[in-house]
């Protein structure tokens, strides 16, 4: 609406817009009373920006089947009311630079190998996520169950640690996660646990950013399965955090599986898919691992957030 | 073009056309189930407006029918060879049974078809459930099809018609064998391709489904969804125009034929005396206004949402306390599955709160009647209605719409229709709503009540006269005939 408002105070403003969250197809969002309205309010725009050209896709057929106006995908434009708004993509990146500059700082490392250390396992496994029904945590927990079921030779010799920070707290969705979660994570340690192992390490809080990167440098492989998520900066974080040896196991949902395609991508649905990536990530050899990685942090050095911003603005001044 | 398609039309066409064929049909449910009684064994018609739309083609051509036997004296009426000769007064053609026992029924339908496909291909916001087991025994009950399939059909020259979600991968499983040339319909919406997407064995089923030579879905839309879908998931070469594919060397061919009922036997019942007399029973209430709605209870029927715009409404115009009752025939569905039964439990508990609120003396506003309505009560009810609500999330065609538009001989009642039914795109003459928005809603009721009896006449001439024209044997018409071409 934002837009609409300001354009309706001055006819003249030069106004952008990014959404961070995807556009669904048409079909979905056709069901919102008020979509109109919401429509007519982004488009008040100059710009639009999203994270893929799917959802660029999307929306453009969202604009065109509301008002039968002509939209063109190519060029990234739509036309309404003899007004043109550009639209396109433009996937957002992290500050990578400082990203691996504080992962070389000697508290952070000493902390990594601290948390190695006592967690005294061959390998380690490691997840972040808002607790949120998009982020498919159950069905990322579900997944570890079915990988130390069928693979029990990792059995005390893997840890997961799953990170919630706490979100929206107050809705009933979310306070229904939580029970959900917490079950889950008591029903898998406590069928596999042994009195010096636990498969999941699960801490629900907040936690600093330095702790985030110590976790991300103790960790060999970082599973991050949302069910969709507009782009997941957590993956691009882990991956510029890492200097060797890090594996990425990546949601093909994610935007940003469109750009990191030397991760192992899964379908975060298929328990078993996911599972079987999980060994395959374990067992990867090293050299492989360091490939893929390379390829990884070129993608995201290159793709940074001052990337994106460059590309948002010399597109808006065109 | 005939103006009217009639059953003579389709035995003619059927007979014509596919005289060298064998003509079979394989579907989940069959369109005879014996059923013990306390007078012996009784033969019963399945509700659905799919088996009463075949049975009389192949009454017509004396062809195959193969379905999950599902009755509890399935087993006591068939011969050593699971077939038994319908209808049973007067055989004319052979209905073969597929056994499957509990757990298989679980994971094949129950499962993978209605707790996996089913919300996959529905947007309702209602989460698929990919379990393997489930996965691995809709494979392993496909498979029982197509093994009664080939047992019947040997080497003889067959036209196999596949219906529905539940049989997705069968004709890929019969691709190979000769003689066989096959078609599916798709009874249910398709979703966006980036939906479909998020089942693990996406692949799988189009490939299942790609091994037909034609496929039918009730919209443009679904079609275009389809042909994307497998554009994008097996890279195959799609055109979009005039719905060819090409995939593995074959040609297949996608198009929209949307279902319709039996216009002509509708309109015939709902005329008859028996009606009649039900029909004095419900007006004698004395209401002012009544309206009538009928749905499985199923959470892609937008039965919650009807009740709230039905409160809202009574709310918003508090003149029609009293003065206005709606009848919904609810009739429980898949109650194996908690979604489906807390979906009942919700909808009862909703019943309750609303009536309680409002009621007065003998007066409530709504009528819950679970269970299968008999087919006269029915009947009376559309024909007397002022309104009938159809309010689904998503459906993909809605059959009752159009069965209570058969019925309402008089011209007296307004359709309020969800715009997210398959439906909505042919019959404009009914009053379309968001079931997601309530004060539209709301309105919509109002609007429908108050509508000057000159419009209402007009809105259902029209609307009449569009489902007598797409009556059901137009459907299986353009679908046969469609299908003749790729023989």
């Amino acid at each position: 609406m934002l837009p609409h408002l300001i354009r309706n105070e001055n006819e003249d403003s030069e106004i952008g817009f990014f959404l961070h969250t995807p556009w669904p197809p048409w079909e979905i969002f056709r069901t919102l009373p008020m979509r109109r309205e919401i429509l007519e309010g982004l488009l008040d725009s100059n710009i639009l920006g999203f994270h893929t050209k799917n959802y660029v896709e999307n929306f453009m057929q969202c604009v065109k089947e509301e008002f039968n106006c002509p939209v063109y995908m190519g060029k990234g434009m739509a036309e309404i009311n003899g007004r043109k708004i550009r639209i396109g993509d433009f996937p957002i990146g992290i500050d990578a630079k400082e990203f691996s500059s504080i992962s070389s700082f000697k508290r952070i490392n000493q902390r990594a190998k601290i948390v190695r250390r006592r967690l005294n396992v061959r390998y380690v496994v490691f997840s972040i996520d808002r607790l949120d029904y998009t982020k498919g945590i159950p069905e990322r927990l579900k997944a570890i169950e079915r990988f130390f079921e069928k693979y029990p030779k990792f059995r005390k010799r893997v840890v997961f640690i799953q990170v919630a920070n706490p979100s929206r707290t107050k809705v009933e969705e979310y306070k229904e996660m939580k029970r959900y979660v917490d079950e889950l994570v008591g029903r898998i340690n406590g069928r596999f646990r042994d009195f010096d192992w636990a498969p999941i390490h699960y801490l629900y809080r907040n936690i600093s950013r330095e702790e985030v990167i110590a976790y991300y440098l103790a960790s060999d492989v970082a599973l991050v399965t949302p069910l969709v998520d507009g782009m997941n900066l957590i993956s691009k974080e882990f991956v510029s955090t890492k200097e060797k040896s890090g594996v990425l196991i990546l949601s093909e949902f994610a935007g940003a599986a469109g750009q990191l395609n030397d991760a192992i991508l899964a379908n975060p649905y298929d328990f078993d898919e996911v599972a079987g990536v999980i060994k395959r990530a374990l067992e990867m050899s090293n050299r492989e691992k360091n490939r893929r990685l390379k390829v990884l942090k070129e993608n995201v050095r290159n793709y940074d957030i001052c990337w994106w911003l460059k590309k948002f603005f010399e597109e808006w001044i065109r | 073009m005939k103006k009217y398609y009639s059953s003579a039309d389709v035995q003619k066409l059927i007979k014509s056309e596919l005289k060298d064929f064998k003509f079979v049909v394989v579907s989940n449910r069959e369109p005879y189930i014996h059923m013990h009684s306390p007078d012996g064994i009784k033969c019963k018609l399945p509700t659905g407006g799919l088996t009463a739309a075949l049975d009389p083609a192949m009454q017509a051509c004396g062809g195959l029918w193969i379905a999950g036997g599902s009755g509890d004296a399935d087993r006591q009426t068939v011969d050593e060879n699971n077939r038994v000769q319908v209808p049973p007064k007067k055989p004319k053609y052979t209905l073969r049974r597929v056994w499957m026992s509990k757990e298989e029924v679980d994971r094949y339908y129950f499962g993978f078809s209605n707790q996996a496909l089913w919300p996959l291909c529905h947007n309702v916001f209602q989460k698929p459930s990919f379990k393997k087991e489930f996965w691995d025994g809709y494979k392993h009950s496909n498979g029982l099809f197509v093994d009664a399939l080939i047992d019947e059909i040997k080497d003889e020259k067959a036209f196999v018609w596949f219906q529905d979600y539940h049989l997705a991968l069968a004709p890929g499983m019969v691709r190979d064998s000769v003689g066989i040339k096959s078609a599916h319909f798709w009874h249910i919406p398709w979703p966006p391709w980036e939906k479909f997407a998020l089942c693990p064995w996406a692949d799988e089923i189009l490939e299942g489904l790609l091994g037909n030579d034609l496929i039918g879905f009730h919209l443009k839309s679904y079609c275009v969804n389809f042909l994307e879908s497998i554009e994008k998931i097996l890279d195959a070469d799609v055109d979009q125009g005039s719905g060819l594919v090409k995939y593995g060397g074959r040609k297949i061919m996608v198009k929209p034929f949307p279902i319709s009922v039996d216009f002509g036997t509708i309109d015939r019942f709902a005329k008859r005396k028996k009606v009649e007399k039900e029909i004095k029973k419900v007006r004698s209430a004395s209401y002012k206004f009544i309206g009538v709605g009928v749905d499985r209870v199923d959470y892609t029927k937008g039965i919650p949402e009807r009740f709230l715009a039905i409160e809202r409404f009574l709310e918003k115009y508090p003149g029609y306390q009293n003065n206005f009752v709606f009848y919904e025939a609810g009739a429980p569905s898949r109650t194996m599955i908690p979604t489906y039964k807390k979906l009942d439990r919700d909808i009862k508990k909703l019943v309750e709160s609303i009536n309680w609120k409002y009621q007065r003396g003998y007066w409530k506003p709504i009528r819950y009647l679970e269970g299968k309505l008999e087919y006269e009560k029915l009947l009376a009810l559309y024909r007397t209605s002022d309104v009938c609500i159809i309010s689904p999330l998503h459906d993909g065609m809605n059959l009752v719409a159009k069965e209570f538009v058969a019925a309402n001989v008089e011209n007296t009642g307004v359709l309020i229709l969800s715009k997210f039914a398959g439906a909505g795109e042919e019959l404009k003459d009914a009053v379309l709503v968001n079931p997601y928005d309530v004060e539209e809603f709301a309105d919509a009721i109002k609007h429908a009540l108050d509508m000057p009896n000159e419009e209402k006449e007009n809105r259902m001439k029209n609307l009449r006269l569009a489902v007598k024209r797409n009556n059901v044997y137009r459907w299986i018409r353009d679908f046969i005939s469609e299908a003749v071409k790729v023989l």
